[in-house]
């Protein structure tokens, strides 16, 4: 048992893939319970990431939640091969061919939120970590003269373990207007295994993926602290109405990282060895937008709110090589592993949300329900395992139970996503090669086309306790 | 969604917080060095044959033991996606067939490379490579560009049909092969190659620099292409299958006995001195070729290439014929000998001569009227234009004067006869002198005496009688017989009768009918004068001896008979009072008694000169009649005096009868076994002279004399027609500037070449399409860089240099060398080779012509030089330095290199015992060039798939040096 994970584990360990976009529903049991449409004023810590001005609407209070997302992943890849004319060598055709489905399942691991609110000179002071939602997709590993055709976009992402912390801070500046902020932090570590193929380009060595000629990596990252912040505004313009406004920054992570790995066992590269496992790694997280605006009755509570993620100027993912080289070929003295900057294909995405709240017929019981769609982040021809991103529609039924001085509210939600196909023609993630050469673009090679099946669902229990 | 399964995977957790690393898979077990290259090529092999199996899984259990150890023979087809259509499918099978008759040699191929890499050579091998991948990086210098061209050509060859047939169908690649194979023999021959020597360095790096050096210096402004493809004679053939024609002429031991060390002779002298005796005849030549005169000439021969061609390529023929006598008499000439030297000096003299007589000709222009069978008279009169047989018959008499030695003498009793006598005294028919008896010198005794030629014979008479001045004894007596009635006229004092200052002068105007005797005594001239009554004074004199035509203008037959007679010699009696003349012939009596009156017996240079410069024979011996006995009589026949008198005349015109002296001085000189030993060559030259080459040069000459100047647009307008332009090319030749000539320095040379036992091989001057498109091409050349026929010094500036370049630089040498090398170690492939190429010239000519031709030339040249001169330079240079590092200690300390081409050619593994280079083209042919449909394998499968691997920037040579370089080019 790794102490680091242990303690991710308990505090804050998030499934949140290094990918972009990777992500299936809001996070936070009651709002998601209310479809992600609780921004115009959430009165309960979810505010810190929401909107960190309805800080406002609750006093002191300690929050721990927890959701398990069952995520599954039903891909089936469709492999775009060249046939070569065994007289002259040349290309004759081009046709697909698919591969054995495989299945990835998420790891249902706890999403944990911890956090603690204060008024002080009628300050709202809060501090706390939280996880989003996105689950740890394991893939079967494969064996020799068995390869798991996903194997070049991802294994698994064990060990990955991140999430956020920060103190915030609100004030109600007059009775209808509020402001928050909050100084946030990701931290926590990467880690992604995959294969990579080594084979030089064109087949030639060996054949396109042939597994004696893969790579086998892990890469993790050191410990991650990227500094972020969001700010946001709730105003009521009257009694039955709040208007919700929030601002999170971009965040950037620049972390090193560890190269671990199983050399390819074909007789050229069998001895092979990188001079260094270190690396670097840089991506980044967009800024965010959301709003939304409540409407009150009596009997009931209605939202609507909206999201846009600017994801489209982040969709670079660099890994740096550190100068390592690739040593232990016959016949070359050492090769210099170049850096990768990986096009991510995401573009910019928004999200509709619309959640009711309303009493039931037993005065402690509150139920929720909301619905949402959301814009999948990742284009279509850059979908893969790796990254999975699709258009979705997230259903959720939920409530609170109230006691004296706490609260007890769960959510059971459904992720609705269609099946994509992405076509080989279309496919644009290529494989991923520390040793370069000159490709021929008649024989690219796409690592994620074939048809996509993704479902999810979540459940999750918080618990409040005022003081 | 197949199930919840929170509670189950909440204790998962704990798992999947433990640290992951990259599982351990199953490796492919592969033993040795061997097994894992015939993995590797194997995998290669497949991912190209089935390149629609991504994963490789189909074949990989034939590139490695499967999980049992063993290799599988077969593809798993099951593992193969199916093409989606029928003929892909059958393209498929081929391929599958193809890898697995590459699986089939698995055995042979380990066992080859085991033999070529035993146990301790990969890691040395791997060791060098590593050292020099440095040398690939370069994009623009280094080896990648030596591949990239060597793959264009084999793609070229690949893409010429003609070409494929041939070398499909010839032997040639098996001498090639066998050639490399065989250099296991010739260790020290590959050592040579790469090691570095103490004093050298090594011979490859001379040739990398030889190819900077060449491409460093100037060069000719020649267009080689059209030179030799656009000259094509009227079948079509090129100047280049011309070429190579004559190349498969010459014969092996020629070219291994001769030809080569020649050359490797030129490249070391040049290595070592600066230059050779063969560049020295080369610059000789273009000195005189830029000199008017040698244009002139060089434009005379083409224009008699172009309008005369019967006669131009007789000329050559002729010439061929006489090299190839040549070559059939094993004897030579000594080695000491200055014979050449004094040809050239006499030559020189001849040249020079410029008197001018009446027809204001020089000597030599009168001489080549005289060749060409025009006689002129001293008044410059022309006799016979066109007597051109009488000429013709003169070599004809020189050969039988050179091989017969029958004693030819005279009727003594009746001197009014010219009838050849034999010593018997049976008489020989004048009118049949071809059917002399015939005896023939022989040739194993000493050349003395009588076993010496006629030729040899008159040689010394000429030399005896050169400058030996003679008269009438003191107190003699002429018997003059008038009309049968003797009267004896005298005495008169020595020299008061006649006079001759020399007799051999004397005796050569005799034969052209110019030898006048001045009577000196009035006393004797009133006397003959008076019976000039009746007859005129000579008729009275050859009455008086009773000698035929013996008048004041005697002919030659009539002064061998007055000189030859053997008259009573009271003046030199032997100790018992008796004539010492052993061919005494008294029995004639009347012209005894006028002979014995009138002389003393002709004296000789042996004779010293008294007080009045005659000269007196102190004893008989001494005497031309004891010294010559009927040496002169073989001079009747054949025809000789009236051929000879056409050579003879315009040296008696101008007075220089001597300088003809000086040429059979020289020839005395040199003809005896014991100085020069020409008499030893007397049947070559006799059979060179019998051949048609003499007649040549006569209708030679009659041609010159008729082409005008203007025809010829001249260098020199004064060269009125070919014959001076002749004559001034042979003056050009032999004038001396600075105490030397042209041909003085070309004959040092070829001294120098002989002295080495080398000889100069010029067969292809035999082929006259040869010879007159070079000699066009020069003229053209010439003519268009001399504007305004200024002086041109193009053939000093740039052909000169250029030869130089070209013989001077190592890579010649080298070449040849390593030629020479291999020939004396047992091969026969290395003539195997050179026999292809000799026994098929027009198919190597065609393959070259395609590769040279308009279309592809530029490319094929391209394919080895850029275009730019620095651009090769610095290419090469880097190159030189490269290779230097590499064949360098200090890199190949281990000399793996050497090691491993021995093992490739030479070392027999177990199994197949043949080399690893034989077994591995054998199966590299077998897949790659194999037609399966024919089961034969295809040429230019195989040149194509040389060519793409070196070519192919995505799986060949070029993705290699990409990776090499570090970096991708996309």
């Amino acid at each position: 048992m790794n102490f680091f994970c242990l303690f991710v584990f308990c505090l804050l360990y998030s499934g949140k893939a290094f990918s972009a976009g990777t992500y299936f529903s809001e996070r936070g049991v009651r709002a998601l319970s209310r479809g992600g449409a609780f921004i115009a004023a959430p009165n309960d810590l979810s505010a810190i990431y929401l909107n960190p001005a309805g800080l406002t609407q609750f006093t002191n209070e300690i929050s721990m939640d927890f959701a398990i997302l069952d995520a599954e992943v039903d891909y089936q890849r469709t492999r775009l091969v060249s046939q070569r004319d065994p007289n002259t060598d040349e290309v004759i055709a081009r046709y697909e061919v698919k591969s054995k489905s495989v299945n990835g399942q998420s790891t249902p691991l706890p999403f944990p939120s911890a956090s603690v609110s204060h008024v002080w000179n009628d300050i709202h002071f809060a501090a706390g970590s939280f996880t989003p939602y996105v689950p740890i997709l394991r893939y079967p590993q494969g064996s020799y003269g068995n390869p798991s055709p996903q194997r070049y976009s991802l294994y698994n992402l064990d060990n990955s373990a991140l999430g956020t912390v920060g103190l915030w801070a609100a004030k109600m500046v007059s009775p209808t207007f509020s402001v928050g902020i909050g100084l946030q932090a990701l931290i926590g570590k990467i880690s992604s295994y995959l294969a990579v193929a080594t084979n030089l380009p064109n087949h030639s060595v060996c054949a396109s993926e042939n597994p004696d000629c893969d790579t086998e990596v892990r890469v993790t990252s050191d410990f991650i602290f990227s500094p972020t912040a969001n700010v946001g505004l709730t105003y009521q313009p009257s009694d039955n109405i709040k208007v919700g406004l929030s601002y999170q920054l971009p965040t950037y992570i620049k972390t090193p990282i560890t190269f671990d790995t199983q050399m390819p066992s074909h007789p050229l590269l069998s001895d092979s060895y990188l001079s260094s496992n270190k690396g670097g790694l840089s991506l980044s997280f967009p800024w965010i937008l959301r709003g939304g605006i409540e409407c009150r009755h009596p009997l009931f509570t209605w939202e609507v709110a909206a999201t846009f993620e600017a994801w489209r100027d982040h969709n670079k993912l660099m890994i740096t090589s550190g100068g390592s080289k690739l040593k232990g070929i016959p016949s070359m003295e050492s090769y210099d592993i170049a850096d990768f900057e990986i096009d991510m294909g995401t573009r910019n995405t928004y999200s509709l949300r619309t959640g009711v709240e309303a009493k039931s017929p037993h005065p402690q019981l509150i139920l929720r329900s909301g619905i949402s769609y959301e814009r999948a982040a990742v284009k279509k021809e850059y979908l893969s395992v790796q990254n999975i991103d699709v258009d979705k529609i997230p259903l959720s039924i939920g409530g609170s139970w109230l006691l004296e001085n706490s609260t007890i509210d769960f959510v059971y939600s459904y992720i609705f996503m269609p099946p994509v196909t992405v076509q080989t023609k279309d496919a644009k993630k290529l494989h991923l090669r520390p040793v370069r050469g000159n490709y021929d673009d008649k024989e690219v090679e796409p690592i994620n086309a074939g048809s996509y099946s993704v479902h999810a669902q979540i459940i999750g229990f918080a618990y409040t306790y005022r003081y | 969604m197949k199930n919840f399964r929170i509670v189950l995977n909440l204790l998962f957790i704990l798992t999947a917080c433990s640290t992951q690393g990259p599982e351990v898979k199953t490796r492919p077990k592969t033993t040795s060095f061997a097994e894992k290259t015939y993995g590797i090529v194997c995998t290669r092999l497949g991912s190209t044959l089935l390149a629609e199996d991504l994963d490789g899984l189909s074949y990989k259990n034939l590139c490695f033991q499967n999980s049992t150890g063993q290799f599988d023979s077969q593809i798993d087809r099951g593992a193969l996606p199916k093409p989606p259509t029928e003929e892909l499918l059958q393209l498929q099978s081929e391929s599958i067939k193809k890898l697995e008759l590459f699986a089939q040699e698995r055995p042979h191929f380990v066992a080859s490379v085991n033999a070529l890499a035993p146990e301790d050579m990969p890691a040395a091998l791997d060791n060098y490579v590593k050292r020099i991948t440095r040398f690939f990086k370069d994009e623009t210098k280094n080896v990648p560009v030596f591949t990239q061209k060597l793959g264009k050509l084999l793609g070229q060859l690949a893409q010429n049909e003609f070409a494929i047939k041939e070398i499909t169908n010839s032997q040639a690649m098996d001498s090639a092969f066998s050639l490399f194979s065989e250099y296991s023999k010739k260790k020290d021959v590959l050592s040579q190659l790469f090691e570095s020597h103490s004093t050298n360095e090594p011979t490859i790096v001379s040739l990398l620099n030889a190819l900077s050096h060449q491409f460093s210096k100037p060069q000719v402004d020649l267009n080689w292409n059209e030179f030799l493809l656009d000259n094509k004679d009227s079948e079509g053939n090129s100047l280049l299958d011309h070429l190579l024609t004559e190349f498969s002429k010459i014969p092996n031991e020629t070219l291994n006995a001769s030809l080569l060390p020649l050359f490797i002779e030129t490249v070391e002298s040049l290595k070592k001195n600066g230059s050779s005796p063969v560049t020295n005849i080369l610059y000789e030549i273009t000195s005189v070729l830029q000199e008017d005169a040698g244009r002139d000439f060089l434009a005379l021969v083409s224009h008699l290439a172009k309008t005369n061609p019967k006669l131009f390529h007789k000329l050559i023929q002729d010439w061929e014929i006489v090299s190839q006598i040549g070559r059939e008499f094993p004897e030579e000439i000594s080695q000491n000998s200055a014979i050449h030297d004094d040809l050239l000096e006499y030559l020189s003299r001849l040249s020079a001569v410029n008197s001018r007589q009446a027809n204001n000709q020089l000597l030599l222009e009168d001489l080549i009227d005289g060749i060409s069978g025009v006689l002129r008279t001293m008044n410059g009169g022309v006799v016979s234009a066109t007597m051109t047989d009488e000429v013709r018959a003169l070599p004809k008499a020189l050969s039988k004067l050179m091989l017969y030695k029958d004693r030819i003498t005279y009727n003594h009793r009746n001197l009014s006869s010219y009838s050849p006598h034999s010593p018997g005294n049976a008489t020989i028919n004048a009118d049949l002198p071809n059917e002399f008896p015939g005896v023939l010198v022989n040739r194993s005794l000493a050349d003395v005496d009588e076993n010496q030629s006629h030729f040899q014979k008159v040689l010394k008479v000429f030399m005896d009688l050169n400058g030996v001045t003679i008269c009438n004894k003191p107190g003699a007596y002429i018997h003059a017989d008038y009309l049968n009635i003797r009267l004896p006229l005298g005495p008169f004092p020595e020299c008061d009768i006649f006079r001759v200052e020399n007799i051999a002068e004397f005796y050569l105007q005799s034969i052209t009918g110019n030898a006048h005797l001045e009577l000196n005594s009035s006393l004797l001239r009133s006397a003959l004068g008076l019976g000039g009554i009746f007859l005129d004074e000579g008729n009275l004199i050859e009455s008086s001896v009773g000698i035929k035509d013996f008048t004041l203008s005697p002919t030659p037959h009539a002064l061998h008979r007055f000189i030859a007679f053997g008259a009573e010699t009271p003046r030199f009696l032997g100790s018992d009072g008796q004539d010492l003349d052993k061919n005494l012939t008294t029995s004639n009596k009347k012209a005894n008694r006028f002979i014995k009156d009138f002389v003393y017996p002709i004296s000789t240079m042996s004779c010293l000169k008294d007080n009045k410069g005659v000269n007196q024979c102190e004893n008989f011996a001494q005497t031309f009649r004891a010294r010559n006995p009927n040496s002169l009589f073989s001079l009747e026949h054949h025809g000789f005096f009236p051929a000879l008198k056409y050579i003879l005349q315009p040296f008696v015109n101008h007075n220089r009868e001597d300088l003809l002296l000086s040429l059979f001085d020289i020839f005395n000189r040199h003809w005896p076994k014991n100085a020069s030993n020409l008499s030893s060559l007397e049947p070559m030259f006799a059979k060179i002279l019998n051949s048609d080459l003499p007649d040549s040069l006569v209708d030679y000459f009659r041609w010159a004399r008729a082409i005008s100047g203007q025809e010829l647009q001249l260098s020199n307008p004064y060269n009125k027609n070919g014959k001076t332009i002749t004559a001034n090319f042979i003056r050009a030749l032999v004038r001396k500037q600075n105490g030397t000539s042209h041909a003085d320095n070309m004959r040092k040379s070829f001294a120098k070449l002989k002295a080495a036992n080398l000889n100069i091989e010029l067969s292809f001057l035999s082929n006259s399409f040869v010879v007159e498109k070079t000699l066009s091409s020069l003229s053209t050349k010439i003519e268009k860089d001399c504007h305004h026929k200024a002086r041109c010094n193009w053939t000093q500036e740039n052909l000169i240099p250029a030869v130089n370049a070209f013989i001077s630089q190592p890579l010649l040498g080298e070449g040849l060398k390593f030629y020479q090398q291999s020939k004396t170690r047992q091969s026969s492939s290395a003539d195997d080779l050179i026999n292809y190429l000799k026994q098929n010239p027009e198919k190597l000519s065609r393959i070259v012509s395609e590769l040279l031709s308009r279309n592809h030339s530029s490319q094929f040249w391209s394919l080895f030089f850029s275009e730019s001169p620095s651009a090769n330079h610095d290419f090469l240079d880097s190159l030189k330095s490269a290779v230097a590092d590499v064949t360098g200690s200090h890199i190949d300390h281990e000399q793996v290199v050497p090691k491993v081409i021995e093992n490739l050619l030479s070392k027999k593994d177990e199994l197949n015992g043949k080399s690893p280079l034989e077994t591995l083209v054998r199966i590299f042919t077998l897949v790659e060039g194999n037609d399966l449909s024919s089961r034969e394998v295809n040429t230019a499968k195989l040149l194509s798939a040389f060519s793409r691997f070196l070519l192919d920037d995505k799986r060949g040579m070029e993705q290699l040096y990409t990776i090499l370089r570090g970096h991708s080019l996309k």
